[in-house]
């Protein structure tokens, strides 16, 4: 296990940022955080790195209490923040000599190859750059040491689509190794539908959902009835009901697929639609 | 049948609405950032003006020196909203600033008339002065988007006002119309150049560079210097220091923050003096103040503030737990903090005589360490709580210094007086940063 978290809260002042967090993640894990703003996603990542203290419950990383890893154990994780964190008075080939020179595992294949094809001007002075090439930049520093625990808080924000495509098949490589656990947060919810395996859903401080991607887009569905319902069938569990003339739909959580032999007993019309993660994340959000 | 608009009237309102509002937002960001502030410029204000009608001394002056320390709190904020591209976008922001400054020079000179009419005063010198001391205070400040000028023009004051030939020549053309009238036209040229250069298209669009490094920092942008001082001993300390942490960049670091002034008055020297006696001359009081006392300690400060704002950046590379972060901070400023020493002592050898070298060396040392651990301790704190106590302690060993540094028992006492509450900072710091979060630390330029 990578990660373990255990009633985890964090608190700015009187308001509880995060309230009761339990999850877990091992390798192979590719986590898709998602929320709104102010959901609290970033003060979680930041948490499990160690910046900030649980205000209650514990975080664990390979056992180790986040606020006690050892450098052996942070040598193990790559965090790509949201803001970079770079030096403004170096240049990019500097900052990657820095980097190669105090991280053992650097793979300097890796890093050309990626500097390459990201076209990433190193002679350029970080405070030159553009927020799309220091992002990049940050990116490189944070995966060519071979972390196997890659955390990355809204990465692809300030990229164009080509290079955003570029590091999600970059990503998707790396989870493919099933050797290494990834936290991604972002809001382009399409791009974490592509690479995720696991969601975690944070609403108000609260895990709205957590766990396998295949399993939320299955237990979150969109119901056609062609006729107008007085009543919602109590087996369901309603997130939204929308009515179009005299046809009904309603969003509903949960939903188990032997449930539609019971429901066509009632409504013969009934037809189930499987959302998009981006569809299931309005919906929940609404 | 046509129906006839009125809009001279709402039009009117909309014109003075659109003049006054950016105004007062801005004037509201200044005065009233926080409820605390708010509060002590109600208090200060109040007593200043109750001093003015009542016959009791004591509001007056209460009054008038919080206000005068309250007023270092504008430049900051003009500086702190200025690197806000939300503020920067609102129409005619700097014109607006400069409008408001003028609006409170206004103000003073208004004050001290009346101070004038009730000490029945027929002499209206302090008015040129006022208004030369307030754009002093503002403008370099807000010009530069830095607190050096200020402090610099301090340490000018305190060694101009030390030296007894200076306060003599002072006292003999205070009132003389030439002097008044240089007074005047120095003012006026300052507003002039800010005007002109300040609100120049080129420097609005100029846009915050985040600088790490000490030089960046003061606009030494010195390639080859540069490169030296990025010199890495190790990830961790780099990314702290936001510079090179190699002892390396340290040494360099030091001999130009420790060298800078007295090479500056030797190359003086050189160029307009008697190169037979240069210590008459030239190392007197006002260099070694300038020497010893605002260029090691203001850099190695700034440089300390820096870093206790790089925590987040560090953490994830250092050594070690929270418990372990503190020490490792700390052993990176010993580290700078030894290097100046070095390079001082170098210094000091070569051109103080000896029975100076320790007193200077201990005052030094010891107020470097009293201000650099109130910084740690600081960490994390409201940004005024840190700026006001950062500034007041600076002003204070300044000022000590200017009456101390002649009397070598009195430097040691002060420097034994200094070191003592450094094992409660350094106690209490140290668990205060086992709390923090690193990841709130925003990096703010407050030195």
């Amino acid at each position: 296990m990578i990660i373990a978290m255990d009633a985890l809260v964090r608190k700015f002042g009187q308001h509880k940022v995060l309230n009761g967090l339990t999850a877990t993640i091992q390798r192979g894990d590719v986590i898709a955080l998602l929320g709104k703003n102010g959901a609290g996603k970033s003060t979680l990542l930041q948490t499990i790195l160690g910046f900030g203290l649980p205000d209650c419950g514990t975080v664990t990383l390979w056992q180790t209490p986040s606020v006690s890893l050892t450098q052996l154990q942070k040598q193990k994780i790559g965090f790509v923040p949201q803001q970079d964190e770079l030096l403004e008075q170096l240049n990019g080939a500097e900052h990657l000599k820095l980097f190669s020179k105090f991280r053992s595992n650097w793979d300097q294949a890796c890093c050309e190859r990626l500097v390459d094809s990201w076209k990433i001007p190193l002679q350029t002075r970080i405070s030159k750059m553009s927020p799309g090439q220091r992002q990049k930049l940050s990116i490189v520093l944070a995966l060519c040491h071979q972390p196997e625990l890659l955390i990355l808080d809204e990465p692809v924000a300030s990229l164009d689509p080509m290079a955003r495509r570029q590091f999600l098949a970059e990503l998707i490589d790396i989870a493919a190794e099933q050797q290494r656990a990834i936290i991604f947060s972002s809001h382009i919810v399409s791009d974490m539908e592509r690479i995720a395996n696991q969601v975690w859903l944070l609403k108000n401080g609260e895990m709205a959902f957590q766990g396998p991607l295949d399993d939320l887009k299955e237990s979150v569905v969109r119901l056609h009835f062609s006729q107008p319902l007085a009543d919602v069938p109590k087996e369901l569990s309603l997130v939204r009901r929308q009515q179009l003339g005299t046809s009904t739909t309603l969003t509903v959580e949960h939903w188990q697929p032997e449930q539609l032999d019971a429901l066509q007993l009632h409504y013969p019309g009934v037809r189930v639609e499987y959302l998009s993660l981006e569809e299931i994340f309005l919906e929940l959000n609404r | 049948m046509t129906k006839v608009l009125s809009t001279a009237l709402p039009g009117r309102s909309l014109e003075f609405n659109l003049m006054w509002q950016p105004l007062l937002a801005i004037a509201q960001a200044i005065f009233l950032s926080n409820r605390w502030f708010a509060l002590a410029w109600l208090v200060s204000s109040s007593l200043f003006i109750i001093g003015i009608f009542s016959k009791a001394g004591w509001p007056l002056i209460f009054g008038g020196f919080t206000l005068l320390g309250l007023h270092l709190s504008i430049p900051i904020q003009i500086n702190h909203l200025s690197r806000k591209k939300s503020w920067l976008l609102l129409p005619d922001f700097k014109p607006l600033i400069l409008k408001l400054l003028l609006l409170i020079l206004t103000l003073w000179l208004i004050l001290v008339a009346l101070l004038q009419l009730k000490a029945s005063s027929q002499h209206w010198i302090a008015l040129p002065y006022t208004a030369l001391v307030f754009s002093l205070v503002m403008l370099p400040t807000i010009y530069v988007r830095h607190l050096w000028p200020l402090l610099a023009e301090l340490v000018l004051f305190i060694t101009a006002l030390s030296h007894t030939e200076t306060k003599s020549w002072l006292a003999m053309h205070f009132s003389t119309p030439w002097f008044i009238g240089a007074i005047i036209a120095t003012s006026l040229l300052m507003w002039g150049l800010v005007a002109l250069c300040w609100l120049h298209p080129a420097q609005r669009a100029n846009s915050e560079v985040k600088h790490t490094s000490v030089f960046a920092l003061y606009g030494i942008e010195i390639p080859w210097l540069q490169r030296i001082t990025r010199s890495a001993g190790s990830l961790e300390g780099t990314l702290l220091l936001g510079d090179g942490d190699s002892w390396l960049a340290s040494l360099v670091r030091a001999s130009w923050a420790t060298w800078l002034a007295p090479a500056t008055f030797w190359l003086i020297g050189v160029l307009l003096h008697d190169s037979d006696q240069p210590q008459s001359r030239l190392w007197t009081a006002q260099t070694f103040l300038v020497l010893l006392v605002l260029c090691p300690l203001f850099t190695l400060s700034a440089q300390q503030q820096k870093s206790t704002q790089r925590l987040a950046r560090c953490w994830l590379f250092t050594n070690g737990s929270r418990q372990a972060m503190y020490g490792f901070v700390e052993r990176k400023f010993y580290q700078e903090l030894a290097a100046y020493l070095m390079m001082t002592l170098i210094l000091m050898l070569l051109l103080v005589p000896l029975p100076m070298i320790m007193p200077l060396l201990c005052y030094g040392t010891s107020a470097t360490l009293l201000l650099c651990y109130l910084i740690f301790t600081l960490a994390g704190r409201t940004f005024w709580w840190s700026i006001s106590a950062n500034l007041l302690l600076l002003i204070g060993l300044l000022v000590a210094v200017d009456f101390l540094w002649e009397d070598s028992k009195l430097m040691y006492l002060t420097s034994l007086a200094l070191v003592l509450p450094i094992y409660s900072l350094r106690r209490y710091g140290k668990a205060f940063w086992l709390k923090l979060d690193y990841a709130q630390l925003k990096p703010r330029q407050l030195l």
